[in-house]
């Protein structure tokens, strides 16, 4: 496990180095916006629409601070530094649920997942974010596979609370993720008696309060409103139960060729029906995105089929093997190195293949080697939760990242051969019926990406 | 003691609570604040009270008063708030071509230039920005 992580971390520096000076786009300029704002003001601001959690600019913040200029490269240094603990955490978790021979599986996977590599050289918040909510999980799987004594256990339940309350910090996607966490502390420990079930999920819960209350209270001191952590959930529904479309995966320079290429589909699921709603003006940015929140609800009410129809779109952009590596491509920011034909066109290639041998391997993972694998039911519901959280409102291959290593992890189980034979057909009959859909699902993106691909090739 | 954890954490939370009220600054405080503070503390005060949505003023003469506040910091801020706190782009804009000293310029006309959702920080103007502090 050690040999693979330092091939992973080594890897991810090689491509740190070679990706050299990457002007920010996007996010990335906001949030190194807000750290900019944070030392020259000394307090957080928002970003107008979005208010962020505060720990990927505060440490972006710290950085500018201690090294200038020099800040920027720095954290993407302590992003390689820490995906080395994403990759170990995936191989550990594979220990758990399986076998070691699918530990050396993931870990190859991982090593050479191009999605997460190059989330290490961008200004995103997701290798932090994973860095924590990995081990977080990780003891939750320890404590729901548990033969150890109550004080170990309640341990075991403090620690997770504590490392993934810092986890929604960074991305606060987490946060009901951590409320049914809680519901399935309860279902794991009935056995037990259900008030020592009920403490459990006490435990972890308020271990996860303890670290998210300060900037709640935070929040309600300088907005006068509660905002668990914070709140980007208004304009994410503003951009995604609206009359319009958005994908960030395209830049505006493929956006009107990659528009024509799949006008039919397009049109089929994407035509709006009704006008746009107007994005609330409210001054304070917790009543403009509860005010959007409403709207966003009140028009998927009013326009049903047409919010039912873009889900499947958005399912289909949630599920698209074209991850923000290649959208680097397409923004020509890859120089040098990267930037070679013959390079260009392995990476591109391998960024494309690589989540989809993950996705159609995990649902195989899911179906045919997770029976009776003891806290199967946390990861499932773990992954249902972020599928729908990434997918329901506005769907980008950057939401997937979030179990990104945990689809490595069950892809790696099926691909190595940890297979629990199954009595009956309906698993097969189901995982066939997932892999017809996600084949779907990549049909109504094909032309898409295939035309995107043709204007980076 | 089997709940000592509870008890413990409970606590923190609570100690946490208790905090949040001891350090409560109220709109009296903050108006104080905003006209007696240092220049951070103005322009904080300042935050949390349109945060808050305190009815203060803020119309066309307010802003220009406050562009052409002595503290600097306070017309800094403003250019990273749009309309949906500070209108009159065109008040900001004078008041960045007002300015004498081309640093503070640059620093005003970068945060008016790449407030969220805006343009992109180039590296060349972080480093600019970044020395001109």
């Amino acid at each position: 496990m050690l040999v693979l992580t330092a091939c992973g971390v080594t890897l991810r520096l090689a491509f740190l180095f070679l990706a050299g000076d990457l002007e920010p786009f996007a996010d990335e300029s906001n949030y190194l916006y807000l750290s900019l704002i944070w030392n020259h003001f000394s307090f957080y601001s928002d970003g107008m629409v979005y208010l962020w959690p505060p720990g990927y600019p505060f440490l972006l913040s710290i950085l500018l601070q201690l090294y200038g200029e020099g800040g920027v490269f720095a954290i993407k240094l302590v992003q390689v530094l820490l995906s080395g603990v994403i990759g170990w955490m995936t191989m550990l978790l594979a220990s758990r649920f399986f076998s070691w021979r699918t530990v050396f599986f993931a870990g190859i996977l991982w090593c050479v997942h191009l999605p997460l590599i190059g989330f290490t050289h961008l200004l995103w918040p997701e290798t932090l974010f994973l860095s924590l909510f990995l081990p977080g999980f990780y003891l939750l799987v320890r404590w729901w596979q548990r033969g150890f004594s109550e004080s170990a256990d309640q341990g075991l339940l403090i620690a997770a609370g504590l490392i993934l309350g810092i986890s929604l910090l960074i991305k606060e996607v987490g946060l009901w993720w951590c409320v049914l966490v809680g519901g399935l502390i309860v279902y794991r420990g009935r056995k037990d008696g259900l008030a020592l079930a009920c403490s459990s999920a006490a435990l972890f819960l308020l271990s996860v309060g303890v670290i998210v209350l300060p900037w709640t209270l935070r929040n309600y001191e300088v907005y006068g409103r509660f905002a668990p952590v914070g709140t980007t959930l208004g304009q994410n529904v503003f951009g995604g139960l609206n009359g319009f479309y958005m994908n960030f995966d395209y830049p505006k320079r493929v956006q009107s060729q990659v528009e024509e290429a799949n006008a039919l589909i397009r049109e089929w699921l994407n035509t709006p029906v009704a006008p746009i709603w107007e994005r609330s003006t409210a001054m304070n940015i917790i009543d403009q995105s509860a005010e959007n929140v409403q709207q966003g609800i009140q028009y998927s009410l009013d326009h049903p089929g047409y919010t039912l129809r873009t889900r499947i779109k958005k399912l289909a952009d949630w599920t698209t093997p074209l991850p923000f590596f290649v959208r680097h491509y397409i923004l020509e920011k890859y120089q040098g190195v990267l930037n070679d034909p013959l390079v260009r066109k392995v990476l591109i290639v391998t960024a494309l293949l690589l989540p989809m041998l993950v996705l159609a391997g995990a649902l195989g993972g899911i179906f045919f080697c997770l029976r009776g694998v003891a806290a199967g039911p946390l990861l499932i519901c773990t992954l249902l939760y972020f599928s729908v959280a990434g997918s329901l409102i506005i769907g980008m291959s950057r939401y997937r990242i979030c179990i990104e290593p945990l689809l490595i992890m069950l892809a790696a189980a099926f691909l190595c051969g940890n297979r629990r034979p199954w009595r009956q057909k309906m698993p097969a009959v189901l995982c066939g019926s997932g892999w017809v859909l996600l084949i779907a699902l990549w049909c109504v993106n094909a032309a898409e990406v295939w035309t995107t691909v043709q204007i980076i090739w | 003691m089997a709940y000592k954890w509870h008890l413990l954490l409970g606590v923190v939370l609570a100690l946490e609570c208790l905090s949040a009220v001891v350090f409560h600054r109220s709109e009296d405080e903050l108006r104080a604040l905003l006209s007696e503070g240092t220049a951070q503390e103005q322009v904080e005060a300042l935050f949390v009270l349109t945060n808050r949505d305190v009815p203060i003023t803020i119309g066309k003469g307010k802003i220009q008063s406050l562009l052409e506040s002595p503290n600097p910091l306070i017309a800094e801020w403003m250019m990273t708030t749009n309309f949906l706190r500070f209108g009159y782009h065109h008040l900001k804009e004078n008041h960045i071509r007002s300015l004498p000293d081309s640093e503070a310029a640059f620093r005003c006309q970068f945060f008016q230039d790449h407030q969220i959702g805006r343009q992109p920080i180039k590296l060349s103007d972080l480093s600019r920005f970044l020395k001109s502090e």
